[in-house]
């Protein structure tokens, strides 16, 4: 595993191998979103109880499973560069960051939209929609924190640090709101038997999930590509500055201002 | 855990002198409490019903605005760098910092506590489990300021930083707090709810001083 990150952990050869793997995961995620969309407009039945709303259920799940494993996914690049010490690590962390709060954010409005006419308000203090709700906070501030220093670098270890107690913490957090929901409030709202899902509501709702992730690991890598080049740039804007400031050995003294 | 001791008793002696901060954070605490029923009426069920979740709220908010201090000034004056190259752990600093910061800022909220009770007409049969989840949930919050505290280390914006870092990861003090007090009012056994809170503070014990020593680790690696 060590070796694998070792491997992957030089800039160049990560992109030599992300290059022709990003239009695969475009192309891939067209073609899943495609047939996904048909699939869930279309050819899945309307939910007996539910009606037509059902099917805003086909970009609601997935993208709640993209938000949560994205969280997971920050906290493995926060270790990552925390242990190796690799720049790689917090470029992956920052490019997936807010792709993780969007995700949480589409589940969270996805989710009220869904609520309304089910349920009758647009916002409940369900536990599941308080986590998803405390979710994209932690994205928040891991966000707030990457930026919140004039030196990148510190930035990038404080929030690995961050990215790492919340890993920590998320589940205690998930956890307390639980016990909190199950004692307040009776589960009168929530719809029971959610969990029995029949194969033809199924079946689009992976074909979406497939999208979703081929969406997600494409930008996630289109950002990483973005991030490496913005630092290439920064770093050359840099070398291009030096022979004025420090004038080379054959032209001291001639050169003196 | 050398130097444990010194630190402490170094904390109770800056702490003498912070005590007007000390007192502003109590006055703060009283004036957040006196808000909520000029917002929600004056009328005695409603703020019975309320209270606990009002007083546990006001003591959250209070201490929120001093951790953004707690290692500023010594990284600022380069006290941290002393103790870095000094034989004393930084894990006994951090850990000193804690309890003291506890002991002489968070405490003193609860002695106002029972005030606050009458303001908002609760039974007196809560006062002891009211201070108990308060000091339980102080204790863990506390831990979690550390850890913001080292790790906004000279960022801008730090105090709302670190107000936007430890709230989200506050939710369960809060839940396990307000229960624990709330069962209490509704004759029912709060063991679950105090078993919970403290079971926090134990891991948040070991966490805490983990992750606040990486963090001013760092902030000093970078100068």
């Amino acid at each position: 595993m060590a070796g694998f990150f070792d491997f992957m952990a030089n800039p160049t050869r990560f992109q030599a191998i992300a290059e022709p793997v990003r239009p695969f995961c475009l192309a891939l995620a067209g073609v899943c979103f495609a047939y996904g969309l048909y699939l869930s407009l279309f050819a899945s039945p309307a939910d007996y109880q539910q009606g037509e709303a059902v099917r805003i259920m086909y970009v609601h799940v997935p993208a709640a499973w993209i938000g949560l494993s994205s969280y997971l996914g920050l906290g493995v690049c926060a270790l990552f560069y925390l242990v190796w010490r690799h720049p790689l690590g917090d470029i992956a962390a920052r490019a997936i960051a807010p792709i993780g709060a969007g995700f949480a954010g589409i589940t969270l409005v996805t989710g009220s939209l869904w609520g309304y006419p089910i349920w009758g308000t647009w916002w409940v203090w369900d536990a599941r929609l308080t986590s998803m709700l405390v979710l994209f906070f932690f994205f928040i501030g891991y966000i707030a924190l990457a930026n919140g220093f004039e030196r990148r670098e510190r930035g990038a270890r404080m929030a690995a640090i961050l990215a790492l107690v919340g890993c920590v913490n998320l589940p205690i957090v998930k956890f307390s709101v639980d016990w909190w929901h199950t004692l307040h409030q009776p589960a009168s709202i929530l719809r029971s038997g959610g969990v029995a899902i029949d194969s033809s509501m199924l079946w689009p709702l992976m074909m979406m999930f497939a999208g979703f992730q081929a969406f997600f690991i494409w930008i996630v890598l289109h950002r990483m590509a973005w991030i490496l080049a913005e630092r290439r740039l920064e770093a050359r804007q840099h070398q291009s500055k030096r022979p004025r400031l420090n004038p080379s050995n054959g032209q001291k003294g001639k050169a003196a201002p | 855990m050398s130097g444990f001791l010194p630190f402490l008793l170094r904390e109770y002696r800056l702490s003498l002198v912070r005590l007007g901060d000390h007192l502003t954070q109590a006055a703060f605490f009283v004036m957040i409490a006196t808000l909520f029923p000029l917002a929600v009426g004056p009328s005695p069920d409603l703020l019975t019903s309320l209270g606990v979740s009002i007083i546990w709220i006001a003591a959250l908010m209070s201490a929120l605005p001093s951790f953004d201090r707690l290692f500023a000034d010594d990284y600022r004056g380069g006290w941290l760098e002393q103790i870095c190259l000094s034989p004393h752990a930084l894990h006994a600093y951090v850990l000193a910092k804690i309890v003291s910061w506890y002991l002489f800022a968070l405490l003193p909220l609860l002695a106002i506590t029972p005030l606050l009770m009458l303001f908002f007409n609760l039974p007196w049969m809560l006062t002891l489990p009211l201070i108990t989840s308060l000091a339980l949930g102080l204790a863990a919050l506390m831990l979690l300021g550390a850890i913001a505290s080292a790790l906004t280390l000279g960022a801008r914006r730090t105090a709302m930083l670190v107000a936007l870092l430890i709230l989200p990861l506050a939710i369960p003090i809060v839940v396990f707090g307000v229960m624990a007090t709330q069962s209490v009012l509704q004759e029912q056994s709060p063991s679950a709810h105090f078993s919970l809170l403290s079971a926090l503070v134990l891991f948040l014990l070991v966490v805490s001083p983990v992750a606040s020593v990486a963090g001013l680790r760092s902030a000093l690696e970078d100068g």
